[in-house]
C-alpha cells in the first residue's frame, strides 16, 4: 500500500483519525486501516525526547536539523549519479578521469560530501558486471545516489549479494550469462562504490541530458542494466 | 566481533524485496534520527566513539527485530553518553544497549612515521584467521581465505584500533579480490569474485 507524504507526517502526530486536515485520501486507494494510533509510537517518543534534550542543551541547532533532512529528502538522489554516468558515456576524457580518480571527477559535477569522500567507480563491460553491497551495515555513496533504499539495507541483500549475486540480480529481473564475470564489492572501509553501467544500444542519438534520464539507481548499484530508450528497464525495480 | 551484523553468506532471510514507491523516510522520527546523527557526529567521533561499534553490540534478537533507523538511534544514545554529550539518566528508559562508560580522553595524535606497505598489487595474501571480540571490519566470510591485492588505498585509520581506544594506528588499506570458489567452494560461480577492503593487520602472505 503506498502511503502519501502527509500520511507519513502523521506518524508522530498525536491526533485522532478524524482530525487530519492535511490528510488527502483522494490519491490513494485504501480503507481506513492504516496504522494511525492515538499516540506516537514508542520510538517516535524517544526520538522526540532526545531531540528536545539536545536542543535544550545547545548541542544541536534546530534549523540545521531541518536543513539536513531537506538535503537528503529533496536535494540529493540518484539523478546526481545519472549525470555522472551520462557525462562518462559522452566524454571519453571524463570517463578516464572518473575511472582513475572518481572522487575528483564526481566533484567536477558538484557532488561531494558525507559517504562520498573516497569514491571508486567500477565499469561494466560486455564481460564484466559489477554489484555493490555492504554486508556489515549499509554503506552507500550518498552524494551520487542519495540515501539507500530499504532493499539495499535488508538482511536478505546483505547476506546474499556476496554468496549468490547472480540469484539476487535475477530476482530483480536480470539474468547474466555464464560468460559474464560478476564482481561484487563489499564496502568494508571508507571507499564507496558506484557502478558505471554500459551505455545501451539505440542511445547513440541522445544528448547527455536524455542519456541521464535513462540511468536508474538500480543500474548504478548493479542489480540492473540500463535499458535502451523506449524499452522497459532490464532488471531493477525502481528509478 | 562475530556478531549478528556480520551477515555475508548467511541463509534464511528470504528474497530481496524492492519497494518501488518507497519514501526516503518511512516515518518522521527516522528523518530526525538521521539529522541528530549528523549534528552530533563530529563531537562523538572526536571523543573516540563509534556508532558502528555500538550498533554491532545491540543484542542479536533486538538487532534483527528493530527498524533500520532505530539501530542508529540506539547507537546515537550510547555514543552520546560515551562522548559526555548526555548522561545515562537523560538517555531515558528503553535503551537496548548497556549504558557505556564515558570514554577516557582520546590518545594523542599518532606521530609514528607512516608504515610502508607490506604488499604490492597482485600479491597473494590470506585474511588472517582471527576472531576479535571487538569492532572489526573484516567480515567472517573471508577469514582464513586467500586472495589477491587488487588495489592499494594509501594509509587509513584502523577502525579495530580506534574502537579499543588505542589511537588511529594508520596503516595500509587494500582491496583484496577473492574468487567465489575460494570463498564458497563448488557453489561459487567460477567466473565471479568478491572484493573486500582489508587493512594490512588483517592480512598475511599466502
Amino acid at each position: 500500500m503506498l502511503r502519501s507524504a502527509s500520511e507519513q507526517r502523521g506518524d508522530a502526530a498525536v491526533t485522532a483519525h478524524g482530525d487530519h486536515d492535511d490528510h488527502d485520501h483522494d490519491d490513494h486507494d485504501h480503507a481506513h486501516d492504516h496504522d494511525h494510533s492515538d499516540v506516537p509510537s514508542d520510538i517516535a517518543l524517544r526520538v522526540k525526547a532526545l531531540e528536545s534534550l539536545m536542543i535544550e542543551k545547545g548541542l544541536v541547532d534546530p534549523a540545521a536539523l531541518d536543513a539536513t533532512i531537506d538535503h537528503y529528502e529533496r536535494q540529493v538522489g540518484p539523478r546526481n549519479g545519472a549525470r555522472v554516468v551520462a557525462r562518462a558515456w559522452t566524454d571519453p576524457a571524463y570517463r578516464a578521469r572518473l575511472l582513475s580518480d572518481a572522487t575528483a571527477a564526481i566533484a567536477e559535477l558538484g557532488y561531494s560530501g558525507a559517504e562520498g569522500g573516497h569514491m571508486v567507480v567500477v565499469e561494466n563491460t560486455p564481460g564484466v558486471h559489477n554489484l555493490v553491497v555492504c554486508t556489515l551495515c549499509s554503506c552507500y555513496p550518498w552524494p551520487v545516489l542519495g540515501l539507500p533504499p530499504a532493499w539495499y539495507k535488508s538482511y536478505a541483500y546483505r547476506a546474499r549479494a556476496v554468496i549468490e549475486p547472480r540469484a539476487v540480480i535475477a530476482e530483480f529481473g536480470l539474468t547474466l550469462p555464464d560468460d559474464v564475470a560478476v564482481r561484487v564489492w563489499d564496502s568494508t572501509a571508507e571507499i564507496r562504490y558506484l557502478v558505471l553501467p554500459e551505455r545501451p544500444a539505440g542511445s547513440e542519438g541522445l544528448d547527455e541530458a536524455a542519456l541521464a534520464e535513462l540511468v536508474t539507481r538500480d543500474a548504478m548499484v548493479g542489480v540492473a542494466r540500463v535499458a535502451p530508450p523506449g524499452v522497459a528497464e532490464t532488471g531493477g525495480a525502481a528509478p | 566481533m562475530n556478531g549478528i551484523h556480520d551477515m555475508g553468506g548467511m541463509h534464511g532471510f528470504g528474497p530481496v524485496r524492492p519497494d518501488p514507491g518507497e519514501p526516503i523516510f518511512h516515518a518522521r522520527w527516522e528523518a530526525r534520527v538521521l539529522a541528530l546523527n549528523f549534528a552530533t557526529g563530529a563531537a562523538r567521533r572526536r571523543a573516540g566513539a563509534s556508532g558502528r561499534r555500538q550498533i554491532e553490540r545491540i543484542p542479536p534478537a533486538d538487532y534483527l527485530r528493530i527498524p533500520y533507523y532505530q539501530k542508529w538511534f540506539e547507537a546515537l544514545l550510547a555514543t552520546s553518553i560515551e562522548a559526555g554529550l548526555i548522561t545515562a539518566a537523560e538517555a531515558g528508559p528503553g535503551m537496548l544497549l548497556p549504558v557505556p562508560p564515558r570514554l577516557p580522553p582520546a590518545p594523542p595524535r599518532d606521530t609514528a612515521p607512516p608504515r610502508t606497505p607490506a604488499f604490492a598489487l597482485g600479491d597473494r595474501v590470506r585474511a588472517r584467521n582471527i576472531h576479535p571480540d571487538y569492532h572489526t571490519r573484516m567480515p567472517r566470510y573471508v577469514r582464513g581465505h586467500a586472495g589477491v591485492i587488487a588495489a592499494h588505498h594509501g594509509n587509513a585509520v584502523f577502525d579495530d584500533s580506534r574502537a579499543r581506544g588505542r589511537g588511529d594506528d594508520r596503516q595500509p588499506l587494500y582491496t583484496v579480490r577473492f574468487t567465489a570458489t575460494e570463498l564458497w567452494g563448488a557453489q561459487g560461480h567460477p567466473a565471479d569474485s568478491i572484493h573486500v577492503e582489508l587493512w594490512e593487520d588483517h592480512l598475511e602472505p599466502a
